[in-house]
């Protein structure tokens, strides 16, 4: 059977386009419900009175976790709530719950500067503004769990639960909440709330605790929490650390942009004439750009709208979109239809053709262009595709090949090497998925030869046994251990989201962020590494080699110490005028040019010219 | 395209000016751009401090040197780096020509031998010569010597050594091959030499005359053709290239011995030769051409070494080949000067080695200019304005737009200056994080093109501890972490990976490959099920598992005892490859349409249908053990019409190419242009289909439609008989199925209908009912969309006597 791609898999977008906007879909929307009951805000430890509340860490926790969110997933939607306050705001009128929000922002909606802003110091206003007090006593009516349960469920109304993710968090370290009550009160109230958090789930809300422990005492799960978020036996003990580790997490989390699994394209691989299987290709790695630029309007800060237009060159005339294209060859010009191009460009008809295999060793390290991609089975289309692919994979791993291939791609056709990826998977998770990734090789066209440059016509000299053994020691003692590729994240990124940060909330200050990808002197400066260094320095350099750096650098420094000693004296002597006077008063033309020149060489100006340049130059410096 | 480049004194007056490809009314704008720039940033910069400018997609390079500024500017391939190159270049040989870093008087006093260094140094745009000493020489000619016959000859390579030595320095490409592609090369040389000022000539040896200067003038070197003279390659020497003559002479044959010299060894010889290239720096490149299964016997043996004694006596290059894909991947299209992108610690010279080869930028073309303008260029003129978007009808100028990045919902305006404030500045240099096992590293998280650290030239003590390290690190199966800046101002650091490349050849340094890897950020998490819980139905019986492994075995493409095939360094790019021979056909015919892919790049794109061939008992098992089947809902209409199109198509295909394998080289180089355009009577369907399958332009279904009703129409008014029917029925039925699958319905039932009533009122009934037989009515709504005729109407048509007669 032989499928024509391009009738089957006619979703042909030219490029690997990885930008697409996050899709409504696939969106979350989030509640943080807040206790602020007194309790909270007694210090987290007793020894130490300046020991934070544990107020403060959630302040501080949420302050981060928006921070993070505004850049990794500015599309979900958040609203925070406490429960337990002197006020109430809530549409529902209920007591006891205060829908936090700033203005020209819906209660839940995409965090922006300005919550972030106001919410990380909610604190010097809260007792004021809020208040807090024990929503529920002996002798009020009042379930403030409740109400804050029925007001966060009301709030997550909006959006169809079959594409956003909704949940409610709830922060406390009131491990009982009701122990205050006796009797019949009490069941009742625990009753109500419960079915309250149990009609939210069935709803498809999620509801999360987030529990921190008193100083002298462990959270209790099983007084009452565990029935609310619905757990049961063992899932209660694993609880506790688990959470610790959330609340870790949404403080520490590194500020990336989230991507949704979604698949690039949908490719017909055929692997010989009569079987073509389908499969999907996803972006696994690529390159995270800062975002897009929006140019705005100076003065008014509002967006500008890019208009092209196209001029010819020899009339002037205005043309519409031009659909030639041409190219002087041999002083003609010869013109090409875009379609023409196309056709040039379009030289397989199948989108992923196999043409052989070879062993893994022919894969060399230059061997590539660009990030790869990744290949996994689908049998959407074509049923039976996933069971092909993964006898494939399995002999292709087991016989140590790589498949070559041919991709054609309307604009980039390219030979394509697969290597078969092994599933790896850790306690935490997979690690790499099975598949196949897909790497881009290079035509002879583009690859480029500079090591053959400076070719010598002698032997070229090698390395003595003696100075490969001394590396191979320094290699030992400089080894990373548990080298992971992409334990660092990118300096310029995190800087870049570090500023925009900064500067959208107004702070005064530009934040520090840590380049994790500077080496670690204090492990390079051990005895050991040294050692070996100098080692393989004096066996490849000779014993003298410092010395002789030394000295080139002694006879740089002495040609300067002598320009130093220049600029010195030139710098004395300017001293003797009052140069910004001699400017105002039209006075400088007559000095004499020794004189402008003592100036110029002071400040570290080009001395030549004639008088007048020199003139001018000092009229630049000074600003006038 | 180096753009422009200019001088100045310090007051703004151009001393020299230098435009390529700038057109006359833009270059005054250029002027005033750049002096003002200087006149903005130059004053109190340091003597030979580079400052760079961007503007639109040009980069500017800008130094004041003495009390001269010189502005350079450049696009596409010529950036802020390779600029720098070049204003190096350009002010050393200033200085060298004026003693000291001149004054405006000193420069004037030079400006005659600075134009000619200046020229030297920038020729037409492109950066020629760096070196201070080559600028004497404008020429770099190359010496294409094409062997007829085959073999190695020292003869003929002295003569092209001699030769030599009259032009100055040259490059020479040494075949010992068959002539037949030489075609492609001079098409490709046609290529490369436009913008460069490359030259070229061709020396033929192992052919039967003799026409050589040394035969005249000495005698002797018999069998050496000079088929064309050193210079910059025009419609001659691709004509010349085009007719040579065969080889036959049988004193060059490849399997024959050299004769041994007067005096000395041959290998004495050798060494004479290689000598007197060195002295002249003539670099020599082989390439071997020798098809697999070529037996090897002593006296080619013998041949090889000598060739190879070139190798590691004198600057030569040799390559062995075994395919003409291959030997189409050797020629390259572009010779690229290597630039360095670094150099520095560890006196390490960083070269880019792997850098795609983009399609060609073509210019958009006006039509507007009048016909009668000889000189009109034709461009186009392409003009962003900025608006506002409260304002529409006002224009933004460019200092008045600020960047505004976004931080959730809102637009955060952050200006350049306070941008350069802030941003992340890494200082220059490359920093060792540590070295790590090899295996630690999976291959697929390289990330871009490929980078070479290459030893400071002539740094013996660099070369020793570049080599040692490499050593090290490729017996011990480890890898260095490096991160890179690699200028001064970059705004990011690359984080990679620095692998040994242990030099095979004894006259190649040492080096390392360094790759880029991702940032914790660049790594997306997806979760994909794993194959061990796939159901059963999706995992491999044992009877498929086993012939999965077959194939993987059989399609070896690196099989013992032959060359690799495919070798990414050897195999070209077709879709360039293409381009360019159609830009040459093209310039001859303006309407040609594309051409298709030759036999030769086919390889590239197609498995190499030989193989295919011997491994078909193979391939069938796969076939018939794995079960696909499509799924019946996604089907789209017309899916199952293009399956039975291309199955029809490819058994067509199929059918021809295992016949056309075997004639070998030549014609796989010069396919027979035989044109899919007319319907002959051989095989008329199949030629129609082929026409259909070219659909190079637009027209061609059109025409292949039209074409197939007029050979029907004349195969039926021709036969008096009904002979001729059942041929015209069957072209009938090709047609139809063509029109429903190009969605041309009216088409066919316009033909049909006409047809019918033709048949009709010659109250020949028969032919219709054929038709009918055939399924060949009318095609209805159902079958294409298009059409205007129902089920119930299409079949009425055909019947003998309709109702309403």
């Amino acid at each position: 059977m032989d499928l024509d791609p391009e009738g089957l898999f006619r979703d042909d977008s030219d490029e690997d386009d990885d930008n697409v906007q996050e899709r409504e879909a696939n969106k979350e929307m989030v509640v943080y419900l807040i206790d602020a009951s007194p309790k909270m805000f007694t210090p987290a430890t007793k020894a130490d009175e300046k020991e934070e509340t544990h107020f403060h860490t959630i302040v501080n926790c949420i302050t981060h976790a928006l921070k993070t969110q505004i850049i990794g997933r500015s599309y979900d939607e958040v609203a925070i709530c406490f429960f337990n306050t002197k006020e109430k705001k809530n549409l529902q009128e209920l007591a006891g719950v205060y829908v936090y929000n700033v203005t020209e922002r819906e209660p839940l909606d995409r965090p922006d500067a300005r919550l972030i802003k106001e919410f990380s110091c909610i604190e010097d206003s809260f007792m004021s503004n809020i208040g807090s007090r024990y929503g529920i006593t002996s002798g009020s009516r009042e379930n403030t769990l409740y109400n804050a349960l029925w007001v966060a469920q009301a709030l997550l109304r909006k959006g169809s639960v079959k594409t956003v993710s909704k949940r409610i968090v709830i922060f406390t370290n009131e491990d009982d909440p009701f122990g205050g009550l006796t009797g019949a009160v009490k069941t009742d109230m625990i009753r109500t709330t419960i079915q309250r958090a149990r009609d939210a789930q069935d709803l498809g809300l999620s509801i999360e605790l987030l529990p921190l422990s008193r100083p002298d005492e462990e959270f209790n799960m099983s007084l009452f929490y565990a029935d609310l978020i619905g757990l049961e036996g063992d899932e209660i003990v694993d609880y506790l650390p688990s959470s610790g580790e959330k609340l870790e997490d949404m403080t520490n989390q590194l500020k990336k942009r989230m991507m949704k699994k979604r698949k690039v394209k949908t490719l017909a691989f055929a692997i010989t004439n009569d079987v073509c299987i389908e499969v999907n290709t996803y972006a696994l790695i690529r390159p995270t750009t800062p975002g897009a630029i929006t140019w705005l309007d100076s003065i008014s800060n509002l967006p500008l709208k890019a208009e092209r237009s196209f001029i010819c060159n020899d009339t002037g005339a205005l043309l519409q979109d031009p659909q030639k294209r041409f190219q002087v060859y041999n002083d003609k010009i010869v013109k090409f239809s875009t379609r023409e191009l196309s056709d040039v460009k379009r030289v397989s008809s199948h989108h992923l053709r196999l043409l052989g295999f070879k062993p893994l060793d022919y894969l060399k390290d230059y061997h590539n262009l660009r990030p790869s991609t990744f290949i996994y089975p689908s049998d959407e289309q074509i049923f039976g595709s996933t069971r092909v692919f993964v006898a494939l994979h399995s002999s292709m791993r087991r016989l140590g090949r790589f498949a070559l291939a041919f991709y054609g791609n309307p604009t980039h056709p390219q030979l394509v090497a697969l290597i078969a990826q092994e599933e790896v998977t850790s306690a935490g998770g997979q690690i790499e998925p099975p598949g196949m990734h897909m790497i881009y090789l290079p035509y002879s066209d583009d690859v480029r030869y500079p090591e053959e440059v400076h070719l010598t016509s002698d032997d070229a000299p090698r390395a003595t046994d003696e100075q490969i053994k001394k590396a191979s020691n320094l290699l030992r003692r400089i080894d990373l251990k548990n080298f992971s590729v992409c334990q660092f994240s990118n300096p310029a990124l995190q800087r870049h989201y570090g500023i925009l940060e900064a500067l959208a909330l107004g702070e005064d200050e530009m934040p520090d962020v840590k380049d994790e990808t500077l080496p670690d002197e204090e492990g390079l400066a051990r005895p050991g590494v040294v050692k070996a260094v100098e080692e393989f320095k004096a066996s490849v350099y000779g014993e003298n080699y410092d010395q002789e750096e030394a000295e080139a650098a002694a006879a740089k420094a002495g040609a300067s110490k002598k320009r130093k000693a220049l600029t010195d004296a030139a710098a004395e002597k300017s001293a003797a005028h009052n140069w910004a006077e001699l400017a105002d008063t039209g006075k400088l033309k007559d000095m004499t040019v020794v004189d402008l020149k003592s100036y110029l060489s002071a400040h570290g100006l080009p001395v030549s010219g004639k008088k007048e340049a020199l003139v001018s130059r000092i009229l630049t410096h000074l600003g006038k | 395209m180096i753009l422009a480049v200019l001088f100045s004194n310090s007051d703004g007056n151009i001393l020299i000016e230098r435009f390529h490809g700038v057109p006359a009314e833009e270059r005054l704008h250029w002027r005033s751009f750049l002096v003002k720039l200087g006149a903005d940033n130059l004053k109190g910069a340091k003597n030979e401090e580079l400052l760079v400018a961007s503007h639109k997609s040009v980069s500017i390079v800008y130094t004041m040197i003495g009390d001269v500024c010189l502005y350079i500017v450049g696009k596409d391939e010529y950036d802020e780096l390779a600029l720098a190159e070049v204003i190096f270049a350009i002010t050393s040989a200033v200085k060298d020509v004026c003693g000291k870093p001149p004054t405006e008087r000193l420069f004037l006093d030079k400006y005659g031998r600075i134009c000619l260094c200046l020229d030297e140094i920038v020729w037409k745009g492109l950066l020629e010569n760096t070196e201070k000493d080559r600028v004497r020489s404008r020429e770099s000619p190359f010496v294409f010597s094409l062997r007829a016959g085959g073999g190695a000859d020292e003869r003929s390579a002295e003569v092209d050594a001699r030769e030599r030595e009259a032009a100055g320095r040259k490059h020479w490409f040494c075949y010992w091959m068959l002539a037949h592609p030489c075609m492609a090369f001079c098409k490709k040389l046609r290529i490369s030499a436009p913008p460069l000022s490359d030259e070229i000539g061709v020396v033929l040896f192992g052919t039967k005359e003799t026409c050589n200067e040394l035969a005249k003038e000495l005698g002797g070197y018999k069998h050496v053709v000079v088929a064309c003279d050193i210079k910059v390659v025009d419609e001659e020497t691709t004509n010349a290239l085009q007719n040579l003559p065969r080889g036959t002479s049988p004193v060059t044959d490849a399997q024959h011995p050299l004769r041994d010299p007067p005096q000395g060894t041959k290998k004495d010889q050798v060494d004479t030769i290689a000598d007197q290239m060195k002295r002249h720096e003539i670099k020599m490149d082989c390439i071997i051409f020798r098809e697999s299964g070529v037996r090897h016997n002593a006296v080619m043996d013998e041949n090889d070494q000598l060739l190879y004694h070139f190798r590691e006596r004198s600057v030569t290059k040799v390559v062995q080949v075994d395919s003409p894909t291959s030997l189409l991947g050797v020629l390259r299209t572009r010779n690229v000067l290597p630039v360095t992108v670094f150099r520095g610690d560890l006196e390490v010279w960083v070269y880019k080695k792997t850098s795609e080869e983009k399609f060609p930028t073509l210019k958009k073309y006006s039509d507007k200019a009048p016909a009668s303008d000889k000189f009109a260029s034709h461009e186009v003129k392409v003009d962003y304005e900025y608006k506002s978007v409260l304002e529409p009808d006002t224009v933004v100028p460019p200092d008045q737009r600020i960047k505004g990045y976004l931080y959730g919902p809102q637009v955060v305006p952050i200006s350049s200056a306070e941008w350069e404030a802030v941003k992340f500045k890494p200082e220059k240099g490359v920093k060792l994080l540590g070295f790590t096992d090899r295996s630690s590293i999976s291959r697929h998280y390289f990330m871009k093109d490929v980078f070479s650290f290459v030893p400071e030239p002539g740094n013996t003590k660099a070369v020793a501890a570049i080599s040692a390290l490499a050593r090290a690190m490729s017996e011990m199966n480890k890898v260095a972490i490096l991160r890179c800046v690699w200028r001064q101002g970059q705004g990011n650091v690359a984080l990679g990976v620095l692998t040994p490349n242990i030099s095979s050849a004894k006259n190649v340094l040492d080096s390392f490959y360094f790759n880029i890897l991702p940032f914790a950020e660049d790594i997306r998490e997806f979760q994909f099920r794993s194959f061990s819980s796939l159901p059963s139905s999706s995992q491999p019986t044992e009877e498929q598992q086993e012939a999965a492994d077959n194939l993987v075995k059989m399609l070896d493409l690196a099989p013992p005892g032959r060359e690799e095939i495919l070798k990414p360094d050897f195999t070209p790019n077709p879709m360039l490859e293409r381009f360019y021979r159609y830009l040459d056909l093209k310039s001859k015919q303006p309407d040609a349409n594309v051409p298709p892919l030759d036999k030769c790049l086919k390889k590239i794109t197609e498995p190499d249908p030989d193989v295919i061939d011997y491994q078909a008992p193979l391939i069938k098992k796969l076939g018939n053990v794995f079960e696909l089947k499509e799924n019946p809902k996604k089907k789209k209409a017309r899916t199952q019409d293009r399956l039975t199109y291309t199955g029809a198509d490819d058994q067509a295909k199929l059918l021809e190419e295992p016949s056309a394998e075997k004639v070998g080289v030549s014609e796989a180089l010069y396919p027979p242009k035989k044109k899919a355009g007319e319907i002959g009577d051989h095989n008329p369907v199949q030629d129609f289909e082929a026409m259909l399958t070219q659909r190079s332009s637009s027209t061609w279904v059109q025409t292949a439609i039209e074409e197939m009703q007029k050979y029907i129409t004349a195969l039926i008014q021709d036969s008096c008989d009904r002979d001729n029917h059942q041929k015209a029925l069957e072209c009938l039925v090709a047609l139809r199925k063509a029109c429903i699958i190009e969605q041309e319905p009216n088409e066919y039932n316009g033909f049909v209908t006409k047809l019918c009533q033709k048949f009709r009122t010659a109250g020949d009934a028969k032919f219709l009912q054929l038709l009918s037989s055939k399924n060949a009515s009318l095609i209805s709504k159902e079958e294409a969309p298009d059409s205007d005729v129902t089920e119930e109407m299409a079949s009425n048509c055909l019947k003998p006597e309709p109702s309403t007669q």
